[in-house]
């Protein structure tokens, strides 16, 4: 390991946890940076939620190591106690102790009294006024501010969520997004959260790990995960993913929406020549033409959402493809129609499917 | 606590305000009334035999008497708050053991924490003293005398033996049902086991324990057997006694049941104000286990031994005495299938009487919030707070003084006796079953053409049927173990289990206790088993 490492808070190293012979997390190395806001996605069961409590000291990873500001909470030979690793956790029903005010909450892992912290904190996250209510009395919303204030009074190297915005109403859940990464940014804490919400992973974050099946498939910017997904599972989990399928050729991937040059897909170049590969497609990289002529596919499905359309199509080769148009553009469920795909960026690509 | 009873009003008011159009209800709902009223009124009224008779007593010498069984009530009250106290020591303990850290094979040794209440507190006392009694098994084995376990402190040890496990349980279930994630908390906040076990479980789980120390409470003032058994001078044993000796009982006793009442509703006060959280916030996830290390094998250790010596010692005790056969027979005493069919027979009766009082109120409790519901039905509820030695104090007065064809001859007094004493178990059963019954569901039969009895007959009887079977079990199997009743009212000739228990006792011709007394743990184990299965149920 290269000296560059101390400006990591956090590092787990082929950490692997089973139970009962189930692997739930498996070979997980992740390195966090300090003051990074990185969130963990996957789909439940993945072991997103494992790999939380292994930070937090609540399981013992059955292989692997965990350091924490350059020192070793867990290893093979021990496990430091939760209470004794400087981490905070917010729980995903928040878990305040409901025989306790707010302050007093706050105040529960702070040494003796410290008023001033309390405070700090209260005001950090908006609740001076409340300082005096029991956590029943609060909305969904004071409560998680409540939480994060608890777990941030002592103040923690890391701080991790535990899907922090599921027990929240939707309208509620898109501002305390903004809220929590103000606050957490604010404090400058080292911040890990886990959901299994796209949106949210992609709108938040500094950067985003893709759990599947206790392994990280892929990590790195929001954007660039979405951009280009390492794997189809990661592709589909970050939403709309529609497939192409194509064959390369001299000139680039010959599609039944035509051909695709070598700049617009991600990686491929002439050595894949004869190989038959599926292009990814967003709603966004495709639109939907009135056919003149010979048709691309017909429509089989629309979907209103205000702002925009979503037509799904069904191309003549059985693919179908998803394409995104503003309100305005109306098309009929059995509309006959062109597609074009528009090329400002490179589409990512995977070999294709047998089953295809 | 209060949405439901809110509903339960709106629903009223809403009902109401159609009163007009659906008059056959409200005929359906005067005969429910009628009838709950008549049950309600039934239990209470032999109360006021025990209250006219204490009042017969002049005030000078109602004084006297205070004064002098002074070291009666204290007694009672030292006897009580050991026993409260020494279960929540060792109740909550074993409930952390078992829920919270990684003591092995967790459900085995709950069961095994559990199971004392398998045993009439009685019958292990019986056991107890025989064995170490004056002149007790282990006398005779080793040679020399031992350090006696009767008296006061016995009963404190028997009682505690027999009543942690209600501690226990609750201890238990507050544990299970809390918000694990809430200990997990506490421990990233930089808590450790301790400070959190004090700052957050202990808080928590704190209603489950009161819950728990209430009953084990409740029951120790209340046990006859246990303090009669160990010759301590509680009010209990010293009321038995004044009945017993003075063949027609003079107000001594009434006074003496009166004081007692008097602390039973203190302990149910307290337990009125505690008030229970019944909406658990149970999260499905488990939390993270304290690690005991090798400590917990001492901890299973520490549960085996407590099983061993509650359960194990008395059964083998009895079985032993079945092969024994020194001293001078007692034909009287022998077994004889007779009794065990009296049993029966009595418990039968009592079970069946029982579950048809326990309908109406049940039903109309369960039904309707109101005032005057829940005064009904609180009334069933006499014989959960008032002691078996008073319920039977309360019917003998009423037998001598007032109805005395029927003092002792015949079971019409000591079968109503029971019903008396064990109507809340039925009460309670059959209206927790009741109550799962959504309202929508009667709605929806009512959409669907079928008429209120209809209704009842089609929907709600098979709904709260299994809820009336366990009633009626658990009236049944708590029937034949009660002693005290049995005692006071059995008509003369009609000899039971318990009966010969207490004439074994009595003359220390312990062996013929033995099978009676296995008989009673088998029973017992049923009603176990019977709650068990009505607690999956609910579940």
């Amino acid at each position: 390991m290269s000296e560059a490492v101390t400006s990591s808070v956090l590092e787990l190293d082929g950490v692997t946890k089973r139970y009962d012979g189930e692997t739930a997390v498996e070979d997980l190395d992740l390195t966090v940076e300090e003051g990074e806001f990185m969130t963990l996605l996957g789909p439940s069961g993945c072991g997103k939620t494992t790999t939380l409590r292994l930070i937090a000291g609540l399981e013992k990873p059955d292989e692997g190591r965990v350091n924490i500001s350059g020192e070793v909470v867990a290893c093979d030979d021990g496990c430091r106690k939760p209470e004794c690793r400087d981490v905070g956790l917010v729980f995903q029903e928040f878990a305040l102790f409901p025989h306790m005010t707010v302050e007093e909450n706050v105040e529960f892992g702070l040494n003796g009294h410290a008023e001033d912290r309390v405070d700090e904190m209260l005001e950090l996250v908006g609740l001076e006024g409340h300082r005096e209510k029991n956590p029943e009395n609060l909305s969904g919303g004071q409560r998680q501010r409540v939480a994060l204030a608890r777990s941030l009074a002592p103040e923690p190297e890391v701080l991790l969520l535990d899907e922090p915005f599921s027990n929240l109403d939707v309208g509620l859940r898109v501002r305390m997004r903004e809220e929590v990464r103000r606050i957490v940014k604010e404090a400058g804490v080292t911040t890990i959260t886990v959901t299994h919400d796209q949106e949210e992973a992609l709108s938040i974050s500094d950067r985003v790990g893709v759990m599947n099946d206790g392994r990280l498939e892929q990590i790195g910017k929001p954007e660039d995960v979405f951009q280009t997904p390492e794997s189809r599972f990661v592709a589909d989990f970050l939403g709309h993913a529609s497939f192409v399928s194509g064959y390369v050729s001299d000139e680039g991937v010959e599609t039944p929406l035509g051909t695709v040059d070598f700049d617009y897909v991600e990686g491929l170049t002439e050595a894949y020549t004869g190989v038959d590969v599926d292009l990814l497609v967003r709603p966004d990289d495709a639109t939907a033409l009135p056919a003149e002529g010979d048709p691309d596919g017909t429509i089989i499905h629309r979907r209103y959402d205000g702002p925009s359309f979503t037509y799904r199509v069904e191309l003549s080769n059985g693919d179908t493809v998803h394409c995104m148009h503003n309100h305005v553009d109306s098309f009929e469920v059995g509309d006959e129609v062109q597609v074009r795909l528009e090329l400002d960026h490179p589409l990512a690509w995977y070999p294709a499917e047998e089953t295809a | 606590m209060k949405p439901t009873e809110l509903t339960d009003d709106l629903i009223d008011r809403a009902g109401s305000a159609v009163s007009g159009k659906t008059e056959d209800v409200s005929v359906h709902r005067t005969l429910l009334v009628v009838a709950s009223a008549v049950v309600a009124f039934l239990i209470v009224t032999p109360m006021y035999w025990l209250v006219s008779e204490a009042l017969e007593v002049e005030l000078p010498r109602a004084v006297d008497l205070f004064f002098s069984s002074l070291d009666i009530t204290v007694n009672s009250l030292v006897l009580m708050l050991s026993v409260t106290f020494l279960s929540i020591v060792l109740g909550v303990p074993l409930a952390m053991l078992t829920t919270r850290t990684d003591l092995p094979y967790p459900r085995f040794w709950s069961v095994v924490a559990a199971l004392p209440l398998v045993i009439p507190s009685y019958v292990g006392a019986i056991a107890f003293v025989s064995m170490f009694g004056s002149g007790g098994e282990v006398d005779s084995i080793l040679g020399y005398t031992i350090p006696r376990i009767d008296g006061l402190s016995g009963a404190i040890f028997i009682i505690t033996l027999y009543t942690y496990p209600y501690v226990f349980l609750t201890t238990r279930a507050a544990l299970v049902s809390a918000d694990e994630s809430l200990f997990d908390a506490a421990r990233t906040l930089n808590s450790g086991p301790l400070r959190s076990f004090r700052r957050v479980t202990l808080p928590v789980i704190g209603p489950g324990i009161a819950a728990g120390a209430l009953l084990a409470a409740l029951y120790a003032v209340s046990d006859f057997g246990t303090p009669a058994f160990m010759q301590a001078s509680v009010f209990t044993s010293m009321i038995y006694w004044e009945f017993e000796n003075y063949n027609t009982p003079v107000g001594y006793a009434a006074l003496l049941a009166i004081q007692l009442i008097a602390i039973v509703a203190v302990v149910l006060v307290i337990e009125a104000g505690i008030g229970r959280d019944e909406d658990a916030s149970g999260g499905d996830a488990r939390g993270s286990e304290i690690e005991l290390g090798r400590w917990r094998w001492l901890g299973a250790g520490f549960i085996a031994l407590l099983g061993f010596v509650t359960l194990v010692v008395p059964v083998a005790v009895f079985v032993a005495w079945i092969f024994r056969s020194e001293g001078d027979p007692i034909p009287a005493l022998e077994f004889q299938m007779e009794f065990a069919f009296n049993s029966v027979y009595l418990a039968a009766l009592a079970a069946a009487v029982a579950l048809a009082f326990a309908l109406p109120v049940a039903y109309y409790s369960g039904r309707t919030s109101s005032y005057l519901s829940r005064v009904l039905e609180r009334a069933t509820y006499l014989g959960f707070a008032v002691p078996g030695v008073v319920i039977g104090l309360a019917l003998v007065f009423l037998g001598l003084n007032t109805f005395p064809s029927i003092y002792r001859e015949g079971i019409l007094l000591l079968v109503f006796g029971y019903v008396v004493r064990f109507l809340p178990q039925a009460v309670g059963t059959v209206r927790s079953s009741v109550l799962q019954i959504d309202d929508s569901t009667v709605e929806a039969a009512r959409t669907l053409n079928s008429g209120p009895i209809e209704t009842f007959r089609r929907v709600t009887l098979p709904m709260i049927a299994p809820g009336m079977v366990a009633g009626a079990v658990l009236v049944f199997l708590t029937t034949m173990k009660e002693l005290p009743i049995t005692l006071m009212l059995q008509p003369i000739g009609m000899d039971t289990l318990v009966i010969k228990v207490w004439q074994a006792h009595s003359a220390f011709a312990y062996r013929y206790a033995a099978i009676p007394a296995l008989a009673l743990i088998l029973i017992s184990g049923l009603t176990m088993l019977v709650l068990l299965r009505q607690e999956d149920a609910v579940r």
